[in-house]
């Protein structure tokens, strides 16, 4: 808890401090993250399939604050117990990606680029759910004012060249 | 085949009849293929099924124009094909070049969560069409048995397991409870008993021509033949004209067998073709009996019929339907199901080689045939392994094809 605590706002700690309440209740989870001073700059929503590292985070650093990070990595932390409560909490939770029905999936994505001036959206070349929502986010996103970019297929690990490309391609789409 | 002309035939009408009664105020469903046709059936409400409407679709040769403008949508290019194509078609709205003038919006939409994509397409279709959703889960089998073909005739309880099962009443109960909504009839237990009947004596039809087929010295109907002439009657299943229809299929076959008629005189090899149809080159599947006597005998459809459809009622047909559905589209594409089914049918019909098409887009049924095909490889089957897609022409290279198939029937034969 001491180590969340004194995370930065933004950059690829966010991306720690987020995953951290995997491991919290929600109550301790929030109370950490109230303290943490706000970011500077354009608000930016991730979006897209499950991150496991915060490789996403890092590109935008500088450039914008990460207002929400709607890649699923896992809601529910796997805890040794009762393996169908633990079923039962991530099917209620309107992000999971077999969320039924998907249009809770598709309300709750929406709902969480609320007051976005961009949302970034990148898909493992694996996926087989995201994709079905790019079309419908864009139009969302572009209705409230905001931009959408597509980065297309985020590799599993990126490499150096994927990121810089990235990075350049929300500066532009932030400028 | 007269029969296959007939079958064809009565399905192009059937279509233009549909459009006829939706112009006149009549309510359709459009469904997967893996969902309980036989309640829609049974209440009479029309019913369009997603892969038959994409193979039509992509038979016309339109496929290309429609992945593109998916491209342009803004899907990206890894999403599953089969299943979507006729939704961009939907959305395209184009529908003077499309088949006998595209579908209406339908009334209500239903489909099973047998893998990621379905849920999300027919949330897409919903959003397009207004039309009411009805999504059936897809729990996992925790313990599914190899040899499931043997048990899930009679012993479908113990098989698929009975949590499962009572989920599948469940919401299909509510599904009803839309239909009986939707045409103002109440659901009848006992005529639908009846109308289940009706469909196993199809089913048991289908399982009889297999055997003829798999027994005889060489094949009398290659699977070009086959699949309208099971397909489309499973389209209309219990139906009159379906039961008709597969007891004149029947009869054929049976009549060049006593003829000795063959689909290649010539035969030295049988075939089995893996995956659904490649419905935008079936000419392919002649494409090697001048030249090679060998023959595309098997395709799934037709020993499907039997092993993934007859289920005793013990009576509760309503259960027995849920048996029939629960795990279908598992039987036919998922480990170990799958590569066991295929195995045992390879033995039944004198298999020498495998064409396995691998839709590396429809991941579902593209990895499963890995296991299919170490499982046939281990049995003594050639194996011929093709990445491509049953819809999406644009990689194919028939040429190239012909050659890699062609080449593996010269080692087979040496």
């Amino acid at each position: 808890m001491d180590a969340v605590n004194a995370l930065p706002p933004g950059g690829a700690d966010a991306f720690v401090a987020r995953n951290a309440g995997r491991w919290f209740s929600p109550e301790d989870h929030i109370a950490l993250l109230s303290r943490l001073s706000g970011g500077e700059g354009p608000k930016i929503v991730l979006a897209g399939t499950a991150c496991d590292i915060p490789v996403m985070h890092a590109i935008c650093d500088g450039l914008g604050q990460i207002v929400a990070d709607l890649q699923e990595y896992g809601f529910q932390m796997p805890q040794p117990g009762n393996a169908a409560d633990l079923l039962t909490e991530i099917a209620k939770t309107p992000l999971a990606p077999r969320a039924a029905p998907p249009g809770r999936f598709t309300r709750a994505l929406h709902d969480g680029i609320a007051g976005a001036d961009l949302v970034v959206a990148s898909v493992d070349p694996n996926d087989d759910s995201f994709g079905w929502e790019l079309p419908g986010l864009r139009q969302a996103a572009e209705a409230q004012g905001a931009r959408f970019l597509d980065l297309g297929f985020r590799p599993f690990r990126p490499d150096p060249a994927w990121q810089d490309t990235a990075r350049l391609r929300i500066a532009e789409a932030l400028s | 085949m007269s029969c296959a002309n007939a079958a064809a035939t009565y399905q192009r009408d059937w279509l233009k009849s549909l459009r006829g009664q939706i112009l006149d105020g009549a309510s359709f469903a459009f469904v997967n293929a893996d969902t309980p046709h036989e309640l829609f059936h049974f209440m009479d409400v029309p019913m369009v099924t997603n892969q038959w409407w994409s193979a039509v679709i992509a038979a016309k040769q339109l496929a290309p124009e429609y992945f593109d403008k998916m491209d342009a949508l803004g899907f990206h290019a890894h999403l599953p094909r089969y299943s979507s194509l006729p939704l961009i078609a939907q959305m395209t709205g184009d529908f003077d070049r499309q088949p006998w003038g595209g579908l209406p919006s339908p009334a209500i939409l239903c489909a099973r969560a047998s893998s990621d994509e379905h849920p999300r397409i027919f949330q897409r279709w919903a959003e397009l069409t207004g039309a009411e959703l009805h999504l059936l889960s897809a729990p996992a089998t925790p313990d599914p048995a190899p040899d499931w073909w043997i048990r899930a005739r009679r012993d479908w309880e113990d098989l698929y397991g009975t949590a499962r099962l009572d989920l599948m009443v469940a919401e299909m109960q509510s599904l009803i409870t839309a239909l009986e909504r939707l045409t103002g009839r109440a659901f009848d237990e006992a005529a639908f008993a009846a109308y289940m009947a009706r469909i196993d004596e199809q089913e048991r039809l289908l399982d009889e021509v297999a055997g003829l087929i798999a027994r005889a010295d060489k094949c009398p109907v290659g699977i070009a033949e086959q699949m309208p002439n099971v397909m489309i009657p499973q389209w209309h299943r219990g139906s009159d004209w379906a039961l008709s229809h597969v007891r004149a299929f029947r009869d054929e076959v049976a009549g060049r067998i006593d003829r000795g008629e063959a689909v290649c005189d010539a035969e030295r090899l049988r075939m089995m073709w893996i995956g659904a149809g490649l419905w935008f080159d079936t000419s392919f599947y002649r494409a090697f009996e001048e030249t090679h006597g060998a023959v595309f005998c098997w395709s799934m459809y037709l020993p499907f019929a039997a092993d993934g459809y007859i289920r005793a009622d013990h009576g509760n047909p309503l259960r027995a339907l849920a048996a029939r559905v629960s795990a279908m589209n598992e039987q036919l594409h998922q480990p170990p199901w799958v590569n066991e089914w295929l195995v045992k049918e390879a033995k039944r019909w004198r298999i020498d080689v495998a064409v396995i098409l691998v839709p590396e887009h429809d991941r579902f049924s593209g990895y499963g045939s890995y296991f299919a095909r170490e499982a046939l490889r281990a049995a003594g089957v050639r194996i011929v392994e093709i990445h491509s897609d049953m819809v999406d022409p644009r990689d194919w290279d028939r040429a190239a094809m012909e050659a890699r198939v062609g080449a593996a029937l010269e080692l087979e034969a040496s």
